[in-house]
Formats: C-alpha cells, sequence, structure tokens
C-alpha cells in the first residue's frame, strides 16, 4: 500500500504531464513559417513567461534552447519539492545530469583555453548545487578544477586524473562523470518503491547511453583503452561482460555482441552506422528506441512512481523536440524534415 | 620616315648603339617571354586545384546539412560547450614569391583537437568541418595565387607586346633609316667624289 505523499507525487505528474505539449500544437510549431511564429506559439504554453522577457523580434534559437534547458530543470526540480522523502533522495540523484553537464561544461572550457565567463551552464536552485562552479572556472588547469570535486558525489572523477594525464583525453573525465552519475543513481533506486519500474526507465537509459558512447566512439576511431575508461560500468540489461566484450571487439563484432543482447532491435542500425560511419544512423535509433520504452512505460507504470520518471523523461524529449524546432526553423529546415525529427 | 622619328641625328655613333639598345631589348623580350610562359605553366598547373572548386561546394552543402543535424541532435548549448573544448586553430598567413610575384601561402600551426570531444555526432560533424576547412583555406589561397599571377601575366604579356609590337619594330625601323640615311650620304659623299675627280680631270685635261 503506497503512503498518501507517493499517491499524490503520481496525481502531480499526472498533473503535471497536461502541461507538455499536445500534437495539435506540435504540429503548429512545425508548420509554423519561422522562428517568431514559433515564439508566438510558445507565448500560450508554459515557456511564455521565460520567453516573454526576450527582446521582442531579436530572439534566436540559442536564447530558446537555453530557456528549455531552464524549463526542464525547474520541472526535474518541482518534482523534487513536492515529492515524499523516500522518493525525493532518488530525484535528486536523477536531477545531478544537469550538474554534471554544467561540470562537463567548464572542463570543456578550461581544456580548450575559451572565454570562461562565457560558460551557458543550466540554472539549479542553489539547495541542489554540489559543486563550487565559480571556483571551478577561476581554476588554472583541468586538474585542479576536478580537484575542487573533492567534497562532492563526484569525487570519484579525481581518481580518473591519472588515466586523463596518461591519454591526454577529456574523455575519460567526461566519462567518469558519468560513470559517477549512473552509479549513485543506480544504487538509489534500490531504497525507492517501485524499484522496478524506476529501474527499467534509468536503466534503459543507461544501457542505450552505452551502447552509443561505445560505438559512436569507435566509428569516431577512439583507442579502446580510452573507450573502456569512458564506458559507463553499470549496466541494466547488458551484462559486465557484454559491456567488456563491446568495448573490447572491433567494429563488425559490436554488431554480434548487439544482436545477441536485450537490444537486438538496435543491432541493424549500429551495423548501418558502422558500415556508413555515421553515427546519426545510431544516434537517432537510440533516440525512437528510448521515446518509445518511456511511452510504453508511461501507460504500463501509469500508478506507480515509473510514471513520474516517465514524466521527466517525457520532459527531456519535449526540451529536445523544441530545440530541434526552433533551431530548425533558424537554419531554415523544411517541414517534412523537421516532423522526422521531433518525437510524438 | 623622318618625320616618324623627329630630327634624329644619323650618325654612325648613333646607329651603334640603337643596334646594341636592340640586342638588350630582344633579350629582355626573350626573358619576359620565359616569364610568361613559367607563370602561365604555374597557372595551369593551378588550375587544376581550382576544378575542384565545385567538388568543394558540394561537399560544403553535405557537411553543412551534417551540422545541422549535430545541432539538432544535442541543441545549441551542449554544440557552443563542445565547441569549447577542441581549442582553437592557430594559422600563419605568410608571402613567397614566385617568379617575382608575392602569393600567399598558410600554415596550420595548431589544428583543433576533435578527438576530445565525446558526443560521436558532433565529433563526426567536426571531423569534416575541420576536413572542409583545410580544403576551403588551401581554395582560398590557390584562388588568390591565380589572381596575382593572372595579373602579373597581364602585366607581363602586355610588356612583351609592347617591346614585340610597338620597340623592336620601331628601333629596327630607325636602325634601318638610319642606315639607308648613311648608306645614301656615302653614295652622296662618293657621287661628290667622283664628280670633283672628274671636273679636276677635266681642268687638267
Amino acid at each position: 500500500m503506497r503512503g498518501p505523499s507517493i499517491i499524490y507525487l503520481i496525481t502531480r505528474a499526472h498533473g503535471l504531464r497536461t502541461h507538455l505539449l499536445t500534437p495539435a500544437q506540435y504540429t503548429s510549431l512545425v508548420k509554423s513559417k519561422d522562428l517568431q511564429s514559433v515564439i508566438e506559439i510558445l507565448l500560450r504554453t508554459d515557456y511564455a513567461e521565460e520567453i516573454g522577457r526576450l527582446p521582442v523580434g531579436r530572439a534566436r534559437a540559442s536564447d530558446l534552447n537555453r530557456i528549455f534547458e531552464k524549463t526542464l530543470a525547474e520541472r526535474v526540480y518541482y518534482l523534487i519539492k513536492v515529492s515524499p522523502r523516500t522518493v525525493r533522495r532518488f530525484l535528486e540523484y536523477y536531477a545531478r545530469k544537469f550538474e554534471v553537464e554544467n561540470v562537463k561544461r567548464i572542463l570543456r572550457v578550461i581544456e580548450g583555453g575559451g572565454e570562461r565567463g562565457e560558460v551557458p551552464l543550466i540554472p539549479i536552485p542553489r539547495p541542489y548545487v554540489t559543486v563550487n562552479y565559480q571556483a571551478m572556472l577561476e581554476a588554472r588547469d583541468v586538474a585542479e578544477a576536478v580537484e575542487l570535486l573533492k567534497e562532492t558525489p563526484y569525487s570519484d572523477v579525481i581518481g580518473k586524473l591519472a588515466s586523463y594525464r596518461k591519454y591526454g583525453s577529456l574523455l575519460i573525465l567526461e566519462g567518469a562523470l558519468d560513470n559517477s552519475y549512473y552509479t549513485l543513481l543506480w544504487k538509489s533506486i534500490s531504497k525507492v518503491p517501485d524499484r522496478k519500474q524506476i529501474a527499467s526507465l534509468v536503466g534503459v537509459e543507461m544501457d542505450l547511453k552505452n551502447i552509443y558512447i561505445i560505438v559512436g566512439l569507435k566509428i569516431s576511431g577512439i583507442h579502446p583503452d580510452i573507450i573502456g575508461e569512458v564506458a559507463i560500468s553499470e549496466g541494466y540489461k547488458l551484462s559486465p561482460q557484454e559491456i567488456t566484450s563491446l568495448v573490447a571487439a572491433k567494429a563488425e563484432g559490436v554488431v554480434d555482441i548487439v544482436a545477441r543482447s536485450f537490444y537486438k532491435d538496435l543491432s541493424e542500425s549500429v551495423r548501418e552506422a558502422i558500415e556508413k560511419e555515421d553515427p546519426r544512423l545510431l544516434e537517432g535509433a537510440i533516440r525512437r528506441h528510448m521515446y518509445t520504452h518511456v511511452f510504453k512505460c508511461a501507460s504500463r507504470y501509469s500508478t506507480g512512481l515509473g510514471y513520474v520518471v516517465s514524466y521527466l523523461q517525457l520532459c527531456e524529449y519535449e526540451a529536445r523536440n523544441l530545440t530541434a524546432i526552433a533551431l530548425g526553423k533558424e537554419l531554415g529546415l523544411p517541414e517534412e524534415k523537421l516532423s522526422e525529427l521531433i518525437f510524438l | 620616315m623622318a618625320s616618324a622619328f623627329g630630327r634624329v641625328a644619323a650618325t654612325r655613333g648613333l646607329l651603334l648603339r640603337l643596334k646594341d639598345q636592340l640586342k638588350f631589348v630582344k633579350k629582355g623580350l626573350e626573358v619576359l617571354k620565359m616569364k610568361r610562359d613559367h607563370i602561365a605553366g604555374e597557372v595551369n598547373k593551378l588550375l587544376e586545384d581550382v576544378r575542384r572548386r565545385p567538388q568543394i561546394e558540394r561537399k560544403a552543402m553535405e557537411i553543412y546539412e551534417y551540422v545541422k543535424d549535430a545541432y539538432l541532435s544535442v541543441g545549441y548549448q551542449r554544440m557552443a560547450s563542445m565547441a569549447d573544448v577542441v581549442g582553437s586553430v592557430e594559422i600563419r598567413p605568410r608571402t613567397i614569391t614566385v617568379m617575382g610575384v608575392r602569393v600567399p601561402v598558410i600554415d596550420i600551426l595548431r589544428e583543433p583537437d576533435i578527438s576530445r570531444i565525446s558526443d560521436p555526432v558532433v565529433a563526426k560533424a567536426a571531423i569534416l568541418m575541420w576536413d572542409l576547412l583545410k580544403d576551403v583555406i588551401g581554395m582560398a589561397v590557390v584562388e588568390t595565387t591565380i589572381e596575382k599571377l593572372a595579373y602579373e601575366l597581364m602585366e607581363t604579356n602586355r610588356k612583351v607586346n609592347a617591346l614585340e609590337k610597338e620597340i623592336i619594330p620601331s628601333l629596327a625601323d630607325l636602325i634601318r633609316y638610319i642606315e639607308d640615311r648613311l648608306h645614301e650620304e656615302e653614295l652622296a659623299d662618293f657621287i661628290r667624289v667622283k664628280h670633283i675627280r672628274d671636273v679636276l680631270r677635266g681642268r687638267r685635261g
């Protein structure tokens, strides 16, 4: 028997889902003639407040992208705020994907020697921030910035500094951040009610990300040792042996491993991506696979906590869809191409 | 004919000087022709590279589509962040001299480190884009070189034409005129001498 606070959270997620854009709204957005028309449609949605602050007639897709990221983060943190203690810990871990992304952005700008004052960070409410971004931005180099993660949930990343120095690749540290994020998130699931439902959503996301990273980096010609460091060590339907085999296998062997795994549906896309050396084919297939899974879970787990996670993942898809529409309009993409890119 | 050269003093000294000048101008013409042929050869060689331009333009359009897809896939903010990691490209433009013509050369001192990009779609877009950028830089150098060489070729051709069609014929005409004048003067002197000799012989006889 679920407690009233959990029932309230699930009911709230159902209510919040009605705020997501409808297929009819997406159709209008896709058919709109330019970015300004997109903005006018969005002014009648949850994005109105943020978009209303943009200078009239001068808003760009990059401004909208920032707003979509911000709104996505706000939606996640809002659910954390209304969630009971038993679920809150898990949701806090889940929301750390924004912090991980921010840390990655800081490390990238330090590594590339770019302008540090211009790093576009996703706004995170202060109580949930565990990293001192300002101190990281003021660090002399990547190593010094990573050392600042000592007292944070990402302290494991410090242990990867030796590998980072050995291979001279920031991929190692980005991989370590992902590993740290998924390991903690995966552990936190064990303490949550409806853990099977949540594991199904988070686990599939983790596995698919692993397949994408491993295969994609192989296509990019990255050394297997580096891929081994970057791959997420945890697996849901991918066993540790399968992950190790994927990392060690040559490109052709990867297809067979995927074909024998739980994700055999993706093997053709993996083959095509490898043959054409085009990671887009894999990325599209993986996103589509994940979206179908999330959508199914939202119906299957409509009375469980799985629905809450499904809702959060649908929010991510909405942010992605809107980013694609805004950028697509700015870049002059035809309607047909845009329709293919969005997930409905 | 005399009017074409104005008041030319038809002397043997001037004739020798003019003949030397003509020899020198003809040598200059030879050198200019050699320069013209060499420049034309260089331009011809570069034209092969310029023929790749439509291919590069097609490639640019394909890559533009790929980069658009990468933007649509990860969004503007993440794309911008991943662009931060590759570091800046460093180039050094300088010039070298080809047959006296200063043409540009661009040295790439630092390439972007694309292997640092963690997203495979963005990494692939960056690889394609950098490859294209190198082609574009190469094409810009080739086109500028051709432009400079073509200008020099035009100038040299103009000089060759001026020498061939104007200066050399007029020098040759002047020499011929002076030679004719000198010949006429010699003939007049000879006739005058002969006439005087005949007069003197008549008086004696």
